[in-house]
């Protein structure tokens, strides 16, 4: 089971494909190695652009696939493995470390802001996307279990919704929430959350790198 | 007939005898490895030393025997040749390198008991390479892939467990070292009084801790030192992750050592961070597991004594208290590199008096809480995302209710029952009861095994009988000098 | 925990408890550091101190002359003309400076330097004649001499305040009595100079000598309430209440006017009620306090003790803390109570909150507050705020462990603690499994090290058999 060698194009076709989480994790655990060969650069004696490129594409990546995984002591780890010159100059690794602070310290505002004001490059925008939704979801859970009685705009916040029109009773907002079967007391302004129930996680199945090994390989060749 | 094809029918042999009853099999390999050492001693596999397609003509996986040995001439001529015990063929992405990284990742796991040492040899190898290239991780993985596919269980404590941990601490890979941390060793190799016993080798054994044995050379001669270092890193790597009860545990297997008479330093290192653990996952000083020799706890109580009393400020809940005195011992703290638990204990003194809180009140609001906890005022809007941030995290089982109000502070309720549906809550708790239970069965079968070779050795018995005297011990430099062994400095955490 | 009460610091609950009670105010109760008392006293100092004979009766209107204002002058004028019937300089002199403190234009305030030096002159003379004596029976080896002459002399020491040289004296004469009845009355010397010097040791032990005395039945009995009147007042002085209640309840009622140079029936009961209160419960009092036949006769004399108990049986609390307030200057002027009488309160009040707080499963903070608060809820503050002292006193009984309850600031509740047992069962089965577990991998692993021989051993070269010389280095310690 020979890896397919680690490239933009095999990053690009992972990052769009809607595999699990945890597969990807797997996969981009294995090209650690081989970022770690390119970025000392023995591989290449042509250090070149692209390398950089590379890299910073597949660290930022694999960034996000851990907190996609919610392994944020881990993500951060990952941070102080990366090359320090590469992370210093690199404006999306930087975007990490943003995104990074503000999840390590639960600003969600922040959160949000990071992952929607600040330049993502295109490649990464997929998981850009999958990580906000996740980022929500988990929010949205959280907040259900956390609050018996929620003004529109903390949720909203929370959520990463317009605080604004949530100060106005924006209706689409209230029905983000009450579609979760919450209620919306419109006499007091208050939602009432209704606590979402989760599955308690399967453990991860023991054969998920043969799962990712198998899923690179069919893509690869 | 040549070497070559001698060794190619050698190791065909081996391969029909798959379907063999054990005990033929086990004949067989010992009779392919003895072939391979007789050939290494006459110098023969010499022959192969420089030829590059040798490898390529076997599979790593099927022939593991040759592949391994003619890989180890393959190496020793590399070193001897470039008078370099790391010279770039070695190095990751050498072309030995990739036949080492592909034999780790594919031998057989079988066939390999019977060649211990080698492998042994190859996986230090590996492991020392890739930290001479500053390049721990690939160590790390090849390492960790490999111990996991000679012995899955990996009950039996080796010298390359010490290594697995030392190269992710270095590579700041800390769940890479998961997968073995997680198992659990119940066994040190020994040397089995009963050779001749039924089982071969071979043979689909309950506990590795058979084929694992002091002759199999698995595992490098061990020390105490090996073994109170692998579970200080081990918790290192929990504390860098964060699961402070694992953490916690392996700290408590470090301290609660038995000694005969004296204590070694890595035991009162581990004891330090135990305390600050202690703080972070129980809220308080934990006493040293109940199987800690007496003398042993009272060694600790004097040279661990600025952490102690630093336990003692928070658990009293004097937050003043507990800032004088991590400034007063600064100096401590910092020799000891434990600043970064430091941090992290005043980080967790907030949610801990919350936490207590919930004892005295049922519910209270945001600005009562801030009055009770902080001694001077503090703004609301800090304390108020602090607390929603412990509940939402799962910290602090409480719920909060905002009020229309914006200026009106919230309400917080303490565990309120209908606030989680019964049944999301008792789910949670099945599954990681389901864990527990695995876990003891584990723990029941390697006891099982334990008790087997504790009746047939004498050594145990021994043991029990050597004298408790109690002189002074001189060890220095607890962790043989190493650098860059520690836990970064967990300062993005705390909050202000 | 709580052994010597007047040692250990004002808790934070404690200053709550005497800020919401104490209209007068208490320093911490300390021998030297002066408790005044501003509310008059109920009882007649004329009438009260009529009660006592004895050094006792000076002692006692000191302690009135300098912690009242109100009885300031009239106690201490008393106090100096008690002082000059007896042979006692230092006590003349001092009283003297405390009313020249508070009425200096008082003709007692001035000190009458012959009387000081007659009597110094007196007491001099008086000494070297009695030493003097004793060592002539000391020549003639007479035991009955020897020991009267070492009680003449003890009882002079007594009689001018040098208490020291007559405790020294009183128990040189135990080698020279010969009779029980001499040993009784030696031993009750002692008693009551260790006594009057607050040696509560030296009252124990010497109690218990008086105890194992082998006096006649009849003289024993006699003996017998004052003997367990002594030894209660030293438990009590030593905050062993329950102990200090159990003997006060255990006097016999013919204690009489026995022992009025210590205590008299009436302090029995106010000492007795207080203890008991503060150490017993409902059930308890009702049984040992209420219903005992003997201190029935005690109660009789201080008819509001026995109602304070009473009410506190009915879950009265609020009038028998009433009570306890209204004689509270009483007893600030007690020379026994006075240092113990916020502890015993602070005890009695957080034991009056817990059994309110039994037959509830909640009760409401406004309710609670009328019965313990009542000057708050009259007051200012709301009874029910996070900061008002009522709230923050229950906080401090909740975290002692005294009130197995939480308080809602939300409904304004306190709510009794109830666990959800389902709940507890399954945390406690997942906590003591995983508990297990990690106990059992830890002997595992303890086992498998002794086998491989692994544990820690001392370095090699430097073998066992070389002593205990080499020790490990002391950490940093700081203390």
């Amino acid at each position: 089971m020979e890896l397919p060698p680690l490239s933009t194009e095999q990053l690009s076709q992972l990052v769009v494909s809607n595999a699990p989480p945890s597969q990807l994790f797997e996969a981009l655990s294995r090209y650690e190695l081989q970022a770690c060969l390119i970025s000392t650069g023995v591989n290449s004696p042509n250090e070149g652009g692209g390398n950089f490129t590379l890299l910073s594409l597949f660290y930022s990546s694999f960034f996000l696939v851990h907190l996609l995984t919610d392994q944020v002591s881990e993500a951060r780890a990952l941070t102080k493995r990366i090359p320090e010159a590469l992370l210093q100059q690199d404006p999306s690794l930087q975007n990490c470390l943003t995104l990074l602070r503000a999840v390590w310290q639960t600003q969600h505002g922040q959160v949000y802001q990071v992952l929607r004001g600040l330049p993502w490059p295109d490649a990464l925008e997929p998981l850009v996307r999958r990580y906000e939704s996740f980022f929500q979801d988990k929010t949205l859970i959280a907040v259900s279990r956390s609050y018996e009685a929620i003004r529109l705009a903390t949720a909203a916040i929370h959520l990463g919704l317009d605080e604004q029109l949530a100060e106005q009773e924006d209706p689409n907002i209230i029905s983000n929430f009450t579609k979760c079967g919450w209620t919306w007391d419109s006499e007091s302004k208050l939602l009432h959350p209704k606590p979402i129930v989760v599955s308690p996680p399967e453990p991860r199945p023991s054969n998920g790198i043969r799962k990712a090994m198998t899923m690179l390989g069919t893509r690869a060749c | 007939m040549t070497l070559l094809s001698d060794i190619i029918s050698a190791s065909a042999h081996l391969h029909s005898s798959n379907h063999l009853p054990s005990d033929e099999y086990d004949r067989r390999i010992r009779e392919l490895v003895e072939y391979f050492r007789r050939l290494q001693t006459t110098k023969a596999l010499e022959s192969f030393a420089n030829d590059e397609s040798f490898l390529d003509r076997f599979d790593p996986a099927i022939d593991s025997i040759p592949y391994l040995f003619v890989l180890r001439v393959q190496i020793q001529k590399e070193q001897e040749l470039n008078a370099d015990s790391f010279p770039a063929g070695i190095r990751p992405s050498g072309k030995l390198w990739t036949c080492a990284a592909l034999f780790l990742a594919s031998f057989d796991g079988v066939q390999v008991r019977y060649a211990g040492r080698e492998w042994r040899l190859l996986v230090e190898l590996v492991g020392q390479a890739s930290q001479a290239a500053s390049m721990p991780l690939l160590g790390a993985t090849l390492v960790k892939d490999a111990m996991l596919r000679l012995d899955p269980s990996c009950a039996v404590f080796t010298s390359n467990h010490l290594l697995l941990v030392r190269l992710c601490l270095q590579a700041k890979a800390y769940s890479c070292a998961l997968p073995v941390l997680k198992k659990q060793i119940c066994h040190v190799p020994i040397s089995l009084g009963r050779p001749s016993e039924h089982s071969v080798l071979c043979a689909d054994h309950g506990s590795s801790v058979s084929f694992m044995t002091e002759a199999s050379g698995v595992s490098s001669k061990l020390s105490y030192r090996d073994y109170l270092q692998y579970f200080l890193y081990g918790g290192m790597v929990y504390m860098a992750l964060k699961e402070w009860r694992n953490a916690l545990h392996f700290l408590g297997i470090v301290i609660s050592m038995p000694s005969t008479s004296s204590v070694s330093l890595i035991m009162v290192e581990a004891y330090k961070k135990w305390v600050l653990v202690g703080l972070l996952e129980k809220g308080k000083l934990c006493p040293p597991p109940s199987i800690t020799t007496p003398h042993v706890v009272k060694v600790y109580q004097s040279l661990a004594r600025p952490y102690i009393i630093l336990a003692r400020a928070f658990e009293r809940g004097d937050l003043k208290r507990l800032n004088a005195e991590v400034d007063a011992a600064m100096g401590v703290w910092s020799a000891d590199k434990n600043l970064g638990l430091i941090a992290q204990v005043v980080g967790a003194f907030f949610s801990q008096t919350v936490i207590k809180l919930g004892k005295t009140f049922a519910a209270l609001t945001m600005a009562d809480l801030s009055k009770q906890v902080f001694p001077s005022p503090v703004c609301a809007e800090v304390t108020g995302s602090a607390v929603s941030s412990l509940i939402m995290s799962r910290v602090l089982n409480a719920t909060l209710v905002q009020s229309k109000d914006h200026a009106e502070s919230s309400m917080l309720r303490f565990s309120s029952m209908h606030s989680l549906p019964r049944l999301s809550h008792e789910l949670d708790l099945q599954s990681q009861l389901k864990r527990e239970m695995k876990l003891m069965e584990t723990l029941v079968i390697n006891l099982r095994e334990t008790n087997n070779n504790l009746g047939l050795s004498d050594e145990y018995v021994d043991s029990l009988h050597k004298g408790q005297v109690w002189s002074g011990s001189s060890e220095v430099n607890p962790t043989g000098g190493e650098t860059g062994l520690e836990m970064d400095e967990d300062l993005m955490g705390d909050m202000s | 925990m709580d052994t010597l009460p007047d040692a250990t610091g004002l808790s934070r609950a404690d200053m709550d408890a005497a800020g919401l009670e104490a209209t007068t105010s208490i320093t911490t109760p300390r021998a030297r550091v002066l408790v005044k008392v501003d509310e008059p006293p109920k009882f007649d100092l004329d009438t009260y101190i009529a009660n006592y004979t004895g050094r006792t009766r000076y002692d006692r209107l000191y302690l009135i002359g300098t912690c009242s204002p109100l009885l300031s002058t009239d106690a201490l004028k008393a106090a100096i003309a008690e002082a000059r019937t007896s042979k006692d300089v230092s006590r003349y002199e001092r009283a003297v400076r405390a009313l020249a403190d508070v009425a200096p234009n008082d003709p007692d305030a001035s000190l009458d330097a012959a009387w000081v030096q007659e009597t110094n002159r007196y007491v001099q003379t008086q000494t070297e004649r009695l030493e003097h004596e004793l060592r002539g029976y000391k020549n003639n080896l007479i035991k009955e001499s020897i020991r009267m002459g070492h009680e003449d002399l003890g009882n002079h020491h007594y009689e001018t305040g040098d208490l020291a040289a007559a405790s020294k004296a009183y128990s040189r004469m135990r080698d020279y009595c010969t009779t029980p009845n001499h040993i009784t009355s030696m031993l009750f010397k002692m008693v009551n100079v260790a006594t009057e010097r607050g040696d509560w040791m030296s009252v124990q032990s010497n109690v218990h000598r008086l105890r194992n005395s082998q006096s006649k039945p009849e003289d024993a009995a006699k003996n017998l309430s004052k003997i367990s009147a002594a030894s209660a007042l030293s438990q009590m002085h030593q905050a062993s209440f329950l102990e200090a209640a159990n003997s006060f309840l255990s006097v016999p009622p013919d204690l009489g006017d026995t022992y009025n140079e210590v205590i008299t029936p009436n302090d029995v009961a106010v000492y007795g009620g207080l203890c008991a209160l503060a150490s017993m419960n409902r059930d308890e009092l009702q049984k040992n306090v209420l219903d005992s036949q003997t201190f029935r006769n005690f109660l009789e004399l201080e008819p509001h003790i026995r109602r304070a108990i009473a009410f506190f049986c009915n879950f009265k609390f609020r009038q028998c803390l009433d009570i306890l307030e209204a004689y509270r200057p009483d007893y600030l002027l007690d020379i026994h109570l006075q240092r113990h009488i916020p502890h015993l309160y602070k005890l009695i009040r957080t034991k009056s909150i817990e059994q309110y707080m039994i037959p509830f499963s909640r009760v409401t903070l406004d309710s609670m507050a009328k019965i313990f608060a009542p000057t708050v809820v009259g007051g200012e503050a709301r009874p029910t705020d996070i900061s008002s002292p009522f709230v923050q006193e229950l906080v401090g009984l909740i975290q002692d462990g005294v009130l197995n309850a939480r308080i809602d600031l939300e409904k304004g509740l306190l709510v009794s603690n109830q666990i959800d047992l389902r709940a507890e069962v399954q945390r406690t089965s997942l906590e003591s499994l995983r508990e297990f577990n990690e106990e059992a991998h830890l002997r595992i692993l303890h086992a498998a090290v002794l086998q491989a021989g692994l544990e820690v051993k001392p370095e090699k070269g430097e073998g066992p058999g070389l002593g205990n010389g080499g020790r490990f280095p002391r950490g940093p310690g700081r203390d």
